[in-house]
Protein backbone atom coordinates (compact mmCIF):
# COMPACT_ATOMS: atom_id res chain seq x y z
CA UNK A 1 0.00 0.00 0.00
CA UNK A 2 2.86 2.39 0.69
CA UNK A 3 4.38 1.17 -2.25
CA UNK A 4 1.23 2.21 -4.44
CA UNK A 5 1.13 5.78 -2.88
CA UNK A 6 4.67 6.51 -3.18
CA UNK A 7 3.72 5.84 -7.02
CA UNK A 8 0.96 8.21 -7.10
CA UNK A 9 2.75 11.04 -5.55
CA UNK A 10 5.76 10.44 -7.67
CA UNK A 11 4.77 9.90 -10.67
CA UNK A 12 2.94 13.01 -11.12
CA UNK A 13 5.56 15.15 -9.53
CA UNK A 14 7.71 13.81 -12.18
CA UNK A 15 5.53 14.38 -15.18
CA UNK A 16 5.11 17.56 -13.67
CA UNK A 17 8.83 19.07 -13.32
CA UNK A 18 9.49 17.31 -17.03
CA UNK A 19 6.17 19.27 -18.13
CA UNK A 20 7.70 22.34 -16.72
CA UNK A 21 10.89 22.32 -17.98
CA UNK A 22 11.40 23.78 -21.18
CA UNK A 23 12.86 21.04 -23.79
CA UNK A 24 16.08 21.79 -24.83
CA UNK A 25 14.79 22.73 -28.69
CA UNK A 26 12.84 25.54 -26.34
CA UNK A 27 14.98 27.79 -25.87
CA UNK A 28 16.58 27.34 -29.50
CA UNK A 29 13.13 28.45 -31.04
CA UNK A 30 12.96 31.29 -29.08
CA UNK A 31 15.84 32.49 -30.23
CA UNK A 32 14.98 31.59 -33.97
CA UNK A 33 11.52 33.40 -33.46
CA UNK A 34 13.46 36.34 -32.12
CA UNK A 35 15.45 36.68 -34.77
CA UNK A 36 12.71 35.67 -37.07
CA UNK A 37 11.03 38.82 -35.64
CA UNK A 38 14.17 41.27 -35.55
CA UNK A 39 14.66 40.51 -39.96
CA UNK A 40 11.15 40.61 -40.96
CA UNK A 41 10.46 44.40 -38.97
CA UNK A 42 8.18 42.26 -36.38
CA UNK A 43 8.31 44.66 -33.94
CA UNK A 44 5.39 43.61 -31.67
CA UNK A 45 6.53 40.01 -31.34
CA UNK A 46 10.11 41.30 -30.65
CA UNK A 47 9.00 42.62 -28.22
CA UNK A 48 7.05 39.83 -26.64
CA UNK A 49 10.15 37.79 -27.13
CA UNK A 50 12.13 40.48 -24.80
CA UNK A 51 12.73 40.58 -21.29
CA UNK A 52 11.77 43.87 -19.48
CA UNK A 53 15.10 44.95 -18.89
CA UNK A 54 16.59 44.47 -22.27
CA UNK A 55 13.59 45.72 -24.17
CA UNK A 56 15.07 49.70 -24.55
CA UNK A 57 18.54 47.91 -25.86
CA UNK A 58 16.71 45.01 -28.19
CA UNK A 59 14.25 48.08 -29.85
CA UNK A 60 17.32 50.20 -29.99
CA UNK A 61 19.20 47.43 -32.35
CA UNK A 62 15.68 46.94 -33.81
CA UNK A 63 15.31 50.51 -34.84
CA UNK A 64 19.25 50.91 -35.78
CA UNK A 65 18.95 48.65 -38.68
CA UNK A 66 15.44 49.88 -39.65
CA UNK A 67 16.54 51.39 -43.39
CA UNK A 68 18.23 48.31 -43.92
CA UNK A 69 16.49 45.29 -45.31
CA UNK A 70 17.15 42.04 -43.31
CA UNK A 71 16.27 38.60 -44.14
CA UNK A 72 17.83 35.43 -42.04
CA UNK A 73 20.37 33.41 -44.11
CA UNK A 74 21.29 29.62 -43.45
CA UNK A 75 20.84 30.07 -39.45
CA UNK A 76 20.78 27.29 -37.24
CA UNK A 77 20.82 27.48 -33.31
CA UNK A 78 21.67 25.21 -30.66
CA UNK A 79 21.79 25.57 -26.82
CA UNK A 80 25.23 25.81 -25.76
CA UNK A 81 24.91 26.19 -21.96
CA UNK A 82 22.37 26.27 -19.39
CA UNK A 83 22.71 27.88 -15.31
CA UNK A 84 20.49 29.31 -12.66
CA UNK A 85 20.43 33.25 -12.09
CA UNK A 86 20.19 35.19 -8.79
CA UNK A 87 16.60 34.89 -9.12
CA UNK A 88 16.86 31.05 -9.94
CA UNK A 89 15.38 31.47 -13.46
CA UNK A 90 17.00 28.72 -15.65
CA UNK A 91 19.21 30.84 -18.30
CA UNK A 92 20.11 29.39 -21.13
CA UNK A 93 23.13 30.05 -23.80
CA UNK A 94 21.86 29.89 -27.20
CA UNK A 95 24.66 30.36 -30.16
CA UNK A 96 23.39 31.03 -34.08
CA UNK A 97 25.34 30.21 -37.45
CA UNK A 98 24.83 31.92 -40.34
CA UNK A 99 23.79 35.61 -40.65
CA UNK A 100 21.59 38.20 -41.29
CA UNK A 101 21.37 39.49 -44.95
CA UNK A 102 21.43 42.96 -44.88
CA UNK A 103 20.71 45.31 -48.37
CA UNK A 104 20.94 48.78 -48.09
CA UNK A 105 20.23 50.83 -51.52
CA UNK A 106 20.74 47.74 -53.82
CA UNK A 107 23.58 46.19 -52.07
CA UNK A 108 23.27 42.97 -50.42
CA UNK A 109 25.99 42.15 -47.64
CA UNK A 110 25.65 39.19 -44.80
CA UNK A 111 26.08 39.84 -41.12
CA UNK A 112 27.79 37.29 -39.17
CA UNK A 113 26.03 36.17 -36.40
CA UNK A 114 28.29 33.49 -34.75
CA UNK A 115 30.12 35.57 -32.39
CA UNK A 116 27.09 36.33 -30.16
CA UNK A 117 26.20 33.90 -27.38
CA UNK A 118 22.47 35.17 -26.46
CA UNK A 119 21.13 34.73 -22.90
CA UNK A 120 17.56 32.60 -22.73
CA UNK A 121 15.97 33.25 -19.67
CA UNK A 122 13.10 31.08 -18.35
CA UNK A 123 10.11 33.74 -16.57
CA UNK A 124 7.15 31.39 -15.38
CA UNK A 125 7.33 29.77 -18.45
CA UNK A 126 8.13 32.23 -20.87
CA UNK A 127 11.35 31.77 -22.67
CA UNK A 128 12.92 35.39 -23.24
CA UNK A 129 15.97 36.60 -24.79
CA UNK A 130 17.91 38.80 -22.20
CA UNK A 131 20.77 40.02 -23.77
CA UNK A 132 24.13 38.22 -25.55
CA UNK B 1 31.55 119.87 -55.30
CA UNK B 2 34.45 119.24 -57.45
CA UNK B 3 34.28 116.16 -59.63
CA UNK B 4 38.37 115.23 -57.77
CA UNK B 5 36.11 115.45 -54.52
CA UNK B 6 33.00 113.22 -55.77
CA UNK B 7 35.82 110.91 -57.16
CA UNK B 8 37.27 110.87 -53.78
CA UNK B 9 33.88 110.33 -51.74
CA UNK B 10 33.24 107.48 -54.07
CA UNK B 11 36.74 105.89 -53.21
CA UNK B 12 36.29 106.27 -49.94
CA UNK B 13 33.05 104.29 -49.72
CA UNK B 14 34.28 101.52 -51.55
CA UNK B 15 36.79 101.59 -49.05
CA UNK B 16 34.84 101.55 -46.11
CA UNK B 17 32.33 99.15 -47.66
CA UNK B 18 35.11 96.84 -48.74
CA UNK B 19 36.85 97.08 -44.64
CA UNK B 20 33.15 96.51 -43.42
CA UNK B 21 32.80 93.19 -45.70
CA UNK B 22 35.93 91.40 -44.45
CA UNK B 23 35.45 89.18 -42.06
CA UNK B 24 37.29 89.94 -38.84
CA UNK B 25 40.67 87.38 -37.96
CA UNK B 26 40.57 86.20 -34.50
CA UNK B 27 43.14 86.66 -32.16
CA UNK B 28 45.90 83.86 -32.37
CA UNK B 29 44.15 82.19 -35.78
CA UNK B 30 46.71 80.97 -37.97
CA UNK B 31 48.05 82.30 -41.32
CA UNK B 32 46.77 80.81 -44.28
CA UNK B 33 49.87 79.72 -45.93
CA UNK B 34 48.66 80.29 -49.63
CA UNK B 35 47.34 83.90 -51.33
CA UNK B 36 44.17 83.40 -51.53
CA UNK B 37 42.59 83.82 -54.51
CA UNK B 38 38.94 85.28 -55.77
CA UNK B 39 36.35 82.89 -54.91
CA UNK B 40 35.16 80.43 -58.12
CA UNK B 41 32.26 81.57 -60.35
CA UNK B 42 30.87 77.82 -59.16
CA UNK B 43 31.37 78.86 -55.66
CA UNK B 44 29.97 82.26 -55.93
CA UNK B 45 27.05 80.80 -57.51
CA UNK B 46 26.09 78.13 -54.21
CA UNK B 47 26.46 80.82 -51.82
CA UNK B 48 23.03 82.38 -51.42
CA UNK B 49 22.50 85.95 -50.70
CA UNK B 50 20.76 84.96 -47.21
CA UNK B 51 23.30 82.57 -45.97
CA UNK B 52 24.72 84.84 -43.42
CA UNK B 53 24.19 84.40 -39.47
CA UNK B 54 22.68 87.74 -39.21
CA UNK B 55 19.67 87.16 -41.86
CA UNK B 56 17.04 87.17 -39.22
CA UNK B 57 15.05 89.82 -37.84
CA UNK B 58 16.28 90.77 -34.66
CA UNK B 59 14.63 89.47 -31.37
CA UNK B 60 13.87 86.12 -33.67
CA UNK B 61 12.83 83.76 -30.94
CA UNK B 62 13.20 79.76 -32.70
CA UNK B 63 10.00 77.77 -32.10
CA UNK B 64 9.67 74.56 -33.55
CA UNK B 65 6.82 76.39 -35.92
CA UNK B 66 9.44 78.48 -37.87
CA UNK B 67 12.21 76.11 -38.35
CA UNK B 68 12.45 76.94 -41.99
CA UNK B 69 12.94 80.76 -41.25
CA UNK B 70 15.54 79.75 -38.66
CA UNK B 71 19.57 81.29 -39.44
CA UNK B 72 21.32 78.91 -42.27
CA UNK B 73 24.53 79.83 -40.18
CA UNK B 74 24.29 78.29 -36.67
CA UNK B 75 23.71 80.89 -33.66
CA UNK B 76 25.72 80.35 -31.09
CA UNK B 77 24.14 81.22 -27.42
CA UNK B 78 25.84 81.21 -23.79
CA UNK B 79 24.86 77.84 -23.05
CA UNK B 80 26.75 76.28 -26.46
CA UNK B 81 30.05 78.17 -26.01
CA UNK B 82 29.82 77.10 -22.25
CA UNK B 83 29.55 73.08 -23.38
CA UNK B 84 32.69 74.16 -25.77
CA UNK B 85 34.38 75.62 -23.49
CA UNK B 86 33.63 72.57 -20.65
CA UNK B 87 34.83 70.54 -22.93
CA UNK B 88 38.33 72.19 -23.75
CA UNK B 89 38.90 72.28 -19.99
CA UNK B 90 38.31 68.40 -20.05
CA UNK B 91 40.36 68.01 -23.08
CA UNK B 92 38.58 67.88 -26.21
CA UNK B 93 40.86 68.62 -28.94
CA UNK B 94 40.33 71.54 -30.28
CA UNK B 95 41.18 70.91 -33.84
CA UNK B 96 38.96 68.33 -34.36
CA UNK B 97 35.16 67.81 -35.63
CA UNK B 98 33.56 64.61 -36.51
CA UNK B 99 30.30 64.36 -38.74
CA UNK B 100 27.30 62.31 -37.50
CA UNK B 101 25.87 61.19 -41.06
CA UNK B 102 24.24 58.72 -43.62
CA UNK B 103 25.67 58.06 -47.23
CA UNK B 104 25.40 61.58 -48.17
CA UNK B 105 27.90 63.01 -45.16
CA UNK B 106 30.75 59.92 -46.26
CA UNK B 107 33.68 61.98 -46.62
CA UNK B 108 34.55 61.16 -50.34
CA UNK B 109 31.56 63.06 -51.27
CA UNK B 110 31.03 65.65 -48.21
CA UNK B 111 33.87 67.47 -47.25
CA UNK B 112 37.43 65.28 -47.63
CA UNK B 113 38.64 67.76 -50.26
CA UNK B 114 38.95 70.61 -48.03
CA UNK B 115 41.81 67.97 -46.42
CA UNK B 116 42.60 66.86 -50.21
CA UNK B 117 42.52 69.60 -52.58
CA UNK B 118 44.79 72.40 -51.53
CA UNK B 119 44.49 74.34 -54.98
CA UNK B 120 40.38 74.43 -54.01
CA UNK B 121 41.19 75.75 -50.34
CA UNK B 122 43.67 78.20 -52.10
CA UNK B 123 40.96 79.77 -53.91
CA UNK B 124 38.32 80.00 -51.18
CA UNK B 125 37.65 82.65 -48.94
CA UNK B 126 40.34 83.53 -46.31
CA UNK B 127 37.96 83.11 -43.26
CA UNK B 128 37.41 79.50 -44.51
CA UNK B 129 40.88 78.86 -45.15
CA UNK B 130 41.72 79.79 -41.82
CA UNK B 131 38.91 77.14 -40.70
CA UNK B 132 40.22 74.71 -42.77
CA UNK B 133 43.40 75.25 -41.17
CA UNK B 134 42.06 74.92 -37.51
CA UNK B 135 40.09 71.71 -38.35
CA UNK B 136 42.85 70.18 -40.77
CA UNK B 137 42.55 66.19 -41.17
CA UNK B 138 38.82 66.39 -39.91
CA UNK B 139 37.58 66.50 -43.06
CA UNK B 140 38.84 63.15 -44.52
CA UNK B 141 38.49 61.28 -41.71
CA UNK B 142 36.27 58.01 -42.18
CA UNK B 143 34.63 57.21 -38.90
CA UNK B 144 32.06 54.81 -37.71
CA UNK B 145 29.55 57.60 -37.38
CA UNK B 146 29.13 57.85 -40.88
CA UNK B 147 27.48 54.87 -43.32
CA UNK B 148 24.95 54.48 -45.35
CA UNK B 149 21.78 53.82 -43.78
CA UNK B 150 22.59 55.58 -40.70
CA UNK B 151 19.91 56.79 -38.28
CA UNK B 152 19.73 58.02 -34.53
CA UNK B 153 20.02 54.45 -33.21
CA UNK B 154 22.64 53.13 -35.03
CA UNK B 155 25.03 56.07 -33.60
CA UNK B 156 24.15 54.47 -30.43
CA UNK B 157 24.77 50.60 -31.32
CA UNK B 158 28.33 48.23 -31.14
CA UNK B 159 26.27 46.03 -33.65
CA UNK B 160 26.03 48.64 -35.90
CA UNK B 161 30.09 49.07 -36.62
CA UNK B 162 29.93 44.96 -37.34
CA UNK B 163 26.99 45.93 -40.16
CA UNK B 164 29.41 48.47 -41.30
CA UNK B 165 32.29 45.88 -41.41
CA UNK B 166 30.46 43.44 -43.34
CA UNK B 167 29.91 46.37 -46.07
CA UNK B 168 32.89 46.98 -47.08
CA UNK B 169 34.88 46.02 -49.45
CA UNK B 170 36.65 42.38 -48.99
CA UNK B 171 40.03 44.66 -49.37
CA UNK B 172 39.62 46.55 -45.85
CA UNK B 173 37.26 44.25 -44.34
CA UNK B 174 39.70 42.81 -42.12
CA UNK B 175 42.48 45.33 -42.26
CA UNK B 176 42.15 47.23 -38.40
CA UNK B 177 43.50 50.30 -40.05
CA UNK B 178 40.24 50.73 -42.03
CA UNK B 179 37.76 48.61 -40.37
CA UNK B 180 37.48 50.73 -37.75
CA UNK B 181 39.23 48.50 -36.05
CA UNK B 182 40.15 51.37 -33.58
CA UNK B 183 36.89 50.51 -31.90
CA UNK B 184 36.34 48.38 -28.32
CA UNK B 185 34.54 45.22 -29.15
CA UNK B 186 31.14 46.40 -27.84
CA UNK B 187 31.40 49.90 -28.30
CA UNK B 188 28.89 52.05 -30.26
CA UNK B 189 29.59 54.06 -33.01
CA UNK B 190 28.96 57.02 -30.69
CA UNK B 191 31.19 55.79 -27.62
CA UNK B 192 34.07 55.24 -30.22
CA UNK B 193 34.38 58.60 -31.85
CA UNK B 194 34.46 60.30 -28.02
CA UNK B 195 37.19 57.89 -27.06
CA UNK B 196 39.62 57.79 -30.49
CA UNK B 197 39.14 61.38 -31.78
CA UNK B 198 38.29 62.99 -28.90
CA UNK B 199 36.18 66.13 -30.83
CA UNK B 200 35.52 69.37 -29.75
CA UNK B 201 32.82 69.76 -32.39
CA UNK B 202 30.73 67.49 -33.89
CA UNK B 203 28.01 67.84 -36.58
CA UNK B 204 24.82 65.87 -36.98
CA UNK B 205 23.75 65.38 -39.99
CA UNK B 206 21.51 62.84 -39.86
CA UNK B 207 17.70 62.61 -40.28
CA UNK B 208 16.99 61.30 -43.30
CA UNK B 209 16.57 58.07 -42.28
CA UNK B 210 14.63 57.68 -39.29
CA UNK B 211 12.10 55.37 -36.61
CA UNK B 212 9.56 56.48 -34.37
CA UNK B 213 11.44 56.58 -31.40
CA UNK B 214 14.16 58.51 -33.28
CA UNK B 215 13.42 61.82 -30.76
CA UNK B 216 14.70 59.57 -27.79
CA UNK B 217 17.37 58.27 -29.50
CA UNK B 218 18.45 61.56 -30.57
CA UNK B 219 18.32 63.43 -27.08
CA UNK B 220 20.11 60.59 -25.75
CA UNK B 221 22.80 61.04 -27.89
CA UNK B 222 22.79 64.60 -27.28
CA UNK B 223 23.13 63.87 -23.75
CA UNK B 224 25.99 61.93 -23.96
CA UNK B 225 27.77 64.86 -25.89
CA UNK B 226 27.22 67.23 -23.87
CA UNK B 227 28.51 65.31 -20.86
CA UNK B 228 31.38 64.83 -22.65
CA UNK B 229 31.86 68.31 -23.32
CA UNK B 230 31.52 68.35 -27.06
CA UNK B 231 29.51 70.61 -28.74
CA UNK B 232 26.96 69.59 -31.13
CA UNK B 233 25.60 71.47 -34.13
CA UNK B 234 22.43 69.60 -35.82
CA UNK B 235 21.03 70.47 -39.07
CA UNK B 236 18.09 70.53 -40.81
CA UNK B 237 17.95 68.41 -43.92
CA UNK B 238 17.36 68.99 -47.40
CA UNK B 239 14.48 66.48 -47.68
CA UNK B 240 10.65 65.79 -46.72
CA UNK B 241 10.30 61.59 -47.03
CA UNK B 242 8.52 61.76 -43.90
CA UNK B 243 6.07 63.72 -45.97
CA UNK B 244 4.77 66.19 -43.02
CA UNK B 245 8.90 67.27 -42.29
CA UNK B 246 8.45 65.86 -38.58
CA UNK B 247 11.88 65.14 -38.43
CA UNK B 248 12.99 68.46 -38.71
CA UNK B 249 10.80 69.65 -36.48
CA UNK B 250 12.02 66.88 -33.89
CA UNK B 251 15.81 68.63 -34.36
CA UNK B 252 14.34 72.15 -33.77
CA UNK B 253 12.22 70.89 -30.73
CA UNK B 254 15.25 69.83 -29.79
CA UNK B 255 17.87 72.40 -30.85
CA UNK B 256 15.33 74.48 -28.52
CA UNK B 257 15.52 71.99 -25.59
CA UNK B 258 19.71 72.09 -25.57
CA UNK B 259 19.52 75.33 -26.67
CA UNK B 260 22.16 74.38 -29.28
CA UNK B 261 23.28 75.82 -32.68
CA UNK B 262 21.63 74.59 -36.08
CA UNK B 263 22.67 74.55 -39.32
CA UNK B 264 19.56 75.22 -41.89
CA UNK B 265 20.96 73.76 -44.97
CA UNK B 266 17.24 73.14 -45.92
CA UNK B 267 16.81 76.75 -45.97
CA UNK B 268 20.17 76.92 -47.91
CA UNK B 269 18.73 74.22 -50.52
CA UNK B 270 15.65 75.94 -50.75
CA UNK B 271 17.41 78.10 -53.47
CA UNK B 272 18.35 75.57 -55.50
CA UNK B 273 15.24 73.93 -57.96
CA UNK B 274 13.85 70.81 -56.06
CA UNK B 275 15.66 71.80 -53.05
CA UNK B 276 18.29 70.50 -54.52
CA UNK B 277 16.89 67.01 -54.62
CA UNK B 278 17.24 64.60 -57.60
CA UNK B 279 13.78 63.45 -58.22
CA UNK B 280 13.04 59.84 -58.65
CA UNK B 281 9.93 58.06 -59.87
CA UNK B 282 8.73 56.49 -56.20
CA UNK B 283 8.55 60.10 -55.00
CA UNK B 284 11.43 59.54 -52.28
CA UNK B 285 13.73 62.32 -53.52
CA UNK B 286 16.42 62.05 -50.38
CA UNK B 287 19.44 62.29 -52.51
CA UNK B 288 21.14 65.55 -53.59
CA UNK B 289 21.84 67.04 -56.99
CA UNK B 290 25.55 67.27 -57.71
CA UNK B 291 24.69 71.41 -57.27
CA UNK B 292 22.89 69.96 -54.14
CA UNK B 293 25.82 68.26 -53.12
CA UNK B 294 28.38 71.14 -53.80
CA UNK B 295 25.80 73.58 -51.76
CA UNK B 296 25.78 70.87 -48.84
CA UNK B 297 30.07 70.71 -48.40
CA UNK B 298 30.33 74.60 -48.88
CA UNK B 299 27.31 75.32 -46.72
CA UNK B 300 28.74 72.76 -44.41
CA UNK B 301 32.42 74.30 -44.14
CA UNK B 302 30.59 78.03 -43.75
CA UNK B 303 28.69 76.53 -40.41
CA UNK B 304 31.78 75.19 -39.07
CA UNK B 305 33.39 78.26 -40.17
CA UNK B 306 30.47 80.68 -38.34
CA UNK B 307 30.23 78.29 -35.11
CA UNK B 308 34.01 78.44 -34.39
CA UNK B 309 34.18 81.97 -35.04
CA UNK B 310 31.68 82.45 -32.74
CA UNK B 311 32.96 80.34 -29.91
CA UNK B 312 36.50 81.82 -30.32
CA UNK B 313 34.94 85.14 -30.49
CA UNK B 314 32.28 85.26 -28.03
Amino acid sequence: MKTLLALLVCIPLVFFTVGCQPTQAAPVNAMQAFLTAFTTKDENTLIGLTCKEWQDQALLEYDSFGNVTTELKDVTCKLTGQSTNAQGEAVYSVNCTGAISASYNGELRTFDLGKRVYQVVDRGGSLQICGY
Amino acid sequence: MTPLSGRYLIVISLLVLATACTPTTPNALPSPTTEPSPIPTVTTALVPSQMSPTETPRGFQRTVDNWKDWPILPVISDHAKAIYVQGLQLGTNPNRFTVFGDCQSMPNIFMARYDQDKELVAQMPVHLQETIHQFLGSFQISDPTVWPGTDFASELVSSWIEYERSTMEESIRNDPRFNFGFCKENESPLDCILRVRNPSIVLINLGTHYEVRNYGYLTDMLQKLIDHGVLPILSFKADNKEGDNRLNQEIAQAAIEFDLPVWNFYRAASSLPDNGLKQSPDNHNIYLTDEGLELHRYSALQALDSVWRQLIEK
